[in-house]
């Protein structure tokens, strides 16, 4: 357990555990309310595309289709689930690319989820990714209405290296902190929890719940006046930042302990349970360069974990999860390579011995990914299970050669039927933004236009 | 520039490379080519700046002035400026209003400052991502909904632990104590005097918790919520709305950018005294509260962090090395290591001249026990104690030499020419270079009978990949003679190292030489390795990277420092006292 998780277990103490006792995470009103189930967007990303016999043809430059032989091989007994994407191609990453310093990395993560080809280099424009369009239409049906986690995305290369998340400019970074993040989702998980219906029946403890939240709402509510003043006065550039402080805010309202009506403290839904974070890794900062990063192999899954539990128990509906920075310049030993992921996704076509290590990595972020949606596939909803309504988008901001001739990308789950699987999609060429409004509009988000419309022709159709 | 991957070339073994062409970034490209460098630029010798002594200490007096509320636009600062159009002096070049959010450093030094405690917070914060080295760029510094509950989760720790609450006795009620504290604390908290209507606020805040609970609780939710206040947060540069779009930065902002600056922390009384008295408008003023905040204790965890920051150290407690090549690197020495440099630091600016030259050819370091046969010189004989010690003159001279340095630009089972080259390429002459092309020739692995230079020959070899790589290897060659984890080696797999380098490109270095001892001196004496030290502390300062016409703004900072080898602490002096502490444009 970290100091910190150890700190705040301390701190409830002396606050009087009983303020925390008791406090349903439940599913929230909104899902109850809808007659169908909530439709959910997970987005992975993953470093700098495969090496190009992997995807599954033996030279996929010119006209091959990626199939289920190479890389992909773990996803193929979810084939009927999964909807590849063949021929769909990155021009706006190409644009960006020209930017001074930034080089084909930088510009694939700031345009792959968001088609925006801003060109400054310290800016990025009113770029929007998916992720956050969807959060800010829907965001507020759950208690947070976006998730960025990450694993090993801090490594010191880039400075682009994290950023796939955008909100109106300001670039929303993940999170590899298990035990942070833990506290976060299930603020309340740490307290044992009082049997059903124990609540109602201790009125101290229930006064001592309304009292603080009360004085919690108290603090938000000035907050919220005070960074909404300095919206009023702050200049242009700063607007999205402050915005970004307000979801902070009604965030950190959606967490306060609440009284639920009797309901004592279960979690809703069978399988919803906060997961067991405790052997996960400490926090750590910056990797410097060529340190070994083996503590993925125990991070990685846990990460995973919270992330399923957020969908699972309704926390969030739309989450990204990237899996290490591009241009990632830490080893992985436990896998047994020993040259960074950079030097592999430049040199996998020297010899046969990079290209192995190359794609053994790779394989193991794709079957990391299987693993998370075979647990949606697992989990009954409806008729089906939790994956039909959802869709998990697996992409990559570069190609297999470094460059962006086409977009690595597959969707996982049908999204409530919006989405037909179990298929490969032509895209002859067409742009991703193409993909990218075709996905957010099956999302139930009915928009017609999506970052640079010059590299847009229309939504891909998914159905 | 974008090089079109047409553009590519083979370069043998079925592999292509980019065709280097040259580079240009605001005037500091660097040609691929053999004919690099373009013009050398003059730089008379300028005379050497005499530090002013320094003042006795604060001499601020608040009396006099009246507060008068700001008004409406005004981030409710009471402002001693004029509200009229704001002047910007001629031939300023003034950036653009910004929030920064503070660093994690910035907020626990701030947090521990108001509530006087010894200790630091302990509760783990969002971690600060890197721009190009550097916590501290405003574009990184938000605070995203993960971050809005590190924030809060450590306002309720720091409130309830750390507060003491001062008694209220008659005649006094209790909301008039309350009122007294809101006013100071509050004060302390956002860097200026609260307006009226957050006193109000504020005092309504404590009110209502105080039908929940007993007067200390209530004073507690002031506390904690000032604590995670966006006035507190976000360090703010937006001078008086009034002024229009050409703005002066109000009394207490500048308070705020000195005290960051230099001290890493929120301003002291004497600042916030100065600052009430509107004793921070001219250089001569600036200047004077910079020297004392410069030799406060808390400038030194400041500066050490930029010089580490610059050196690209930050983080070593996580370097992992090759545990089959180098057994010697165990956590002990890697934590001597890191010690070392920070102690070394501290020295040559805290003890010696301050001068980024004695940095770069100080003959002395640090060891203790771990260190010293490391290094090859005698135990001090004072256990873990770090002591200074005369360096071996033939092996090592300066923190370019350091093993913590050189063990960070290294890879895991062996040292890197290349990854050393860019180092200095880049982050000590800020000159730029393309990243590498796809399928680069590969390096062959260590073996018994190569040298690491041999090995590493096809760079320079191959045309396709010498035009770059002639700008970085021979770099990195000079520095063959540190393995990797930054040992002294003569000989390496039984050949002796051959640590000849030559340097090319740049404005005034260019030229061959030998070992790593050779170079760091010739990086002493160069005026664009100094300029790059400047320009990064500029960066640093203001928390982005530089605008159109900023470089020579920077390059006259230099000038004048360079001769005595730029003294750092004369260089903050001058960021501290310059345009952009006092001015910003709104956009």
């Amino acid at each position: 357990m970290s100091q910190g998780l150890m700190k705040r277990r301390s701190l409830m103490k002396q606050l009087g555990a009983a303020a925390f006792l008791g406090v349903p995470v439940f599913r929230s009103a909104f899902a109850e309310a809808q007659a169908s189930a909530p439709l959910r967007l997970v987005v992975f990303h993953f470093p700098s595309g495969v090496s190009m016999q992997s995807l599954g043809a033996d030279n996929a430059i010119d006209g091959s289709t990626w199939n289920y032989n190479g890389i992909l091989a773990p996803l193929k007994e979810l084939e009927s689930d999964v909807l590849l994407f063949n021929k769909v191609t990155m021009p706006t990453a190409d644009l960006v690319t020209t930017i001074n310093e930034l080089e084909g990395h930088g510009a694939g993560m700031r345009t792959m989820l968001t088609g925006n080809t801003n060109q400054s280099e310290n800016s990025y424009g009113d770029a929007t990714s998916i992720d956050q369009m969807l959060a800010n239409a829907f965001g507020t049906r759950t208690q947070f209405g976006s998730l960025q986690l990450g694993v090993i995305t801090n490594t010191n290369g880039t400075r682009f290296g994290r950023r796939i998340c955008y909100n109106n400019g300001t670039f929303i970074e993940p999170v590899e902190d298990a035990q942070a993040t833990f506290s976060r989702l299930f603020p309340n998980a740490m307290a044992p929890a009082l049997p059903t219906g124990s609540m109602t029946a201790d009125p101290q403890a229930t006064a001592l719940l309304l009292a603080e939240h009360a004085a919690g709402k108290s603090r938000l509510d000035q907050l919220r006046a005070e960074v909404t003043a300095i919206k009023s006065i702050a200049g242009a550039d700063e607007q999205s930042k402050l915005d970004l402080h307000l979801t902070a805010l009604r965030e950190l309202e959606n967490s306060l302990p609440k009284v639920d009506g009797g309901g004592g403290a279960t979690y809703q839904g069978v399988s919803c349970q906060p997961p067991n974070v405790a052997n996960a890794p400490g926090a750590k900062g910056v990797l410097p360069l060529e340190a070994s990063a083996d503590y993925m192999a125990d991070l990685g899954p846990v990460m995973q974990d919270l992330l399923y539990q957020s969908i699972n128990c309704d926390l969030t509906r739309i989450a990204t999860f990237q899996w290490m920075s591009t241009g990632d310049n830490a080893i992985y030993p436990f896998l047994g390579i020993d040259q960074t992921h950079h030097t592999l996704e430049h040199g996998w076509g020297e010899s046969a011995a990079m290209k192995g290590m190359y794609d053994k990595i790779q394989s193991y972020l794709l079957n990391q990914m299987a693993n998370f949606i075979k647990r949606l596939k697992a989990t009954p909803e409806g008729t089906g299970s939790m994956l039909d309504n959802t869709a998990v988008l697996i992409c990559s901001e570069m190609w297999g050669n470094h460059g962006h001739e086409e977009l690595i990308a597959l969707v996982a789950g049908k999204a409530g039927g919006a989405i037909r699987t179990g298929r490969t999609l032509d895209g002859g060429g067409r742009p991703h933004s193409d993909l990218l409004l075709g996905l957010v509009n099956a999302m139930g988000l009915n928009v017609t236009t999506l970052g640079d419309p010059k590299f847009l022709t229309g939504p891909l159709n998914l159905a | 520039m974008r090089i079109s991957r047409r553009a590519w070339i083979k370069c043998g073994l079925g592999s292509s490379c980019q065709l280097p062409l040259m580079l240009s970034l605001l005037g500091v490209g660097v040609g691929c080519s053999a004919s690099a460098g373009g013009g050398r630029a003059g730089h008379s010798g300028g005379s050497s700046l005499t530090p002013t002594s320094m003042p006795g200490g604060p001499s601020a007096a608040p009396g006099g002035l009246s507060s008068t509320p700001a008004g409406a636009g005004t981030l409710g600062s009471p402002s001693t400026v004029p509200t009229g159009p704001v002047v910007i002096p001629v031939g300023a070049v003034v950036g653009p209003t910004m929030l920064r959010r503070l660093t994690n450093l910035e907020y626990r030094n701030t947090v521990q400052s108001l509530l006087g405690s010894t200790d630091a917070p302990t509760e783990e914060l969002l971690s600060d991502s890197l721009t190009d080295g550097f916590d501290n760029f405003s574009a990184s510094l938000t605070v995203p909904p993960a971050a809005g509950t590190a924030y809060a989760a450590l306002s309720a720790t720091e409130a309830l632990k750390s507060l003491s609450v001062p008694a209220c006795a008659a005649p006094m009620t209790e909301t008039e104590c309350a009122q007294s504290f809101i006013v100071s604390f509050g004060k302390r908290a956002f860097r200026r005097p609260l307006t009226p209507e957050e006193v109000a606020a504020y005092t309504a805040l404590y009110a209502d918790q105080r039908t929940r609970a007993d007067h200390a609780a209530g004073l507690r939710q002031v506390v904690q919520t000032m604590l995670q206040s966006p006035y507190l947060l976000y360090r703010f540069e937006l001078g008086n709305a009034a002024s229009g779009p050409q703005r002066a930065l109000t009394p207490y902002e500048v308070a705020t950018e000195l005290a960051f600056l230099l001290t890493a922390s929120t301003p002291d009384d004497a600042l916030i005294a100065a600052a009430d008295g509107n004793l921070l408008t001219t250089p001569v003023e600036l200047e004077q509260q910079a020297r004392r905040l410069l030799s406060l204790p808390s400038a030194r965890v400041a500066i050490q962090r930029f010089v580490q920051s610059f050196a690209d150290i930050q983080g070593l407690d996580l370097l992992t090395k090759d545990a089959a090549v180098y057994p010697a690197y165990t956590p002990q020495l890697r934590s001597a290591m890191q010690l070392e440099t920070g102690r070394f630091i501290e020295s040559v600016l805290w003890e010696g001249d301050g001068a980024y030259s004695s940095l770069l050819t100080a003959p002395f370091s640090f060891m203790n026990a771990d260190l010293a046969p490391f290094y090859g010189l005698p135990d001090p004989g004072r256990g873990a104690e770090l002591v200074k010690t005369t360096l071996n003159p033939t092996e090592r001279q300066g923190i370019l030499t350091q093993a913590s340095l050189l063990a960070a630009h290294s890879k895991p089972g062996e040292s890197s020419p290349v990854k050393r080259g860019k180092f200095i390429r880049v982050g000590l002459l800020c000159q730029t270079l393309p990243s590498p092309p796809p399928n680069v020739p590969k390096i062959q692995p260590p073996q018994p009978n190569l040298t690491t230079r041999e090995r590493f020959a096809q760079h320079s070899s191959d045309p396709a990949c010498s035009g770059c790589h002639s700008l970085i290897d021979p770099l990195g060659f000079g520095l063959e003679n540190y393995d990797g984890i930054g040992q002294f080696r003569a000989t390496e797999s039984g050949k002796p190292v051959d640590a000849s380098g030559a340097i090319t490109g740049t404005l005034d270095i260019d030229g061959k030489f030998t070992g790593g001892i050779e170079l760091a001196s010739k990086l002493a004496t160069s005026l664009e390795a100094k300029q790059c030290l400047s320009l990064k502390a500029y960066r640093w300062a203001f928390g982005r990277t530089e605008i159109d016409g900023e470089r020579p703004i920077v390059n006259s900072m230099t000038e004048p420092l360079a001769p005595a080898g730029l003294d750092i602490r004369e260089l903050m002096i001058a960021i501290a006292k310059s345009n952009n502490i006092l001015f910003r444009t709104f956009h």
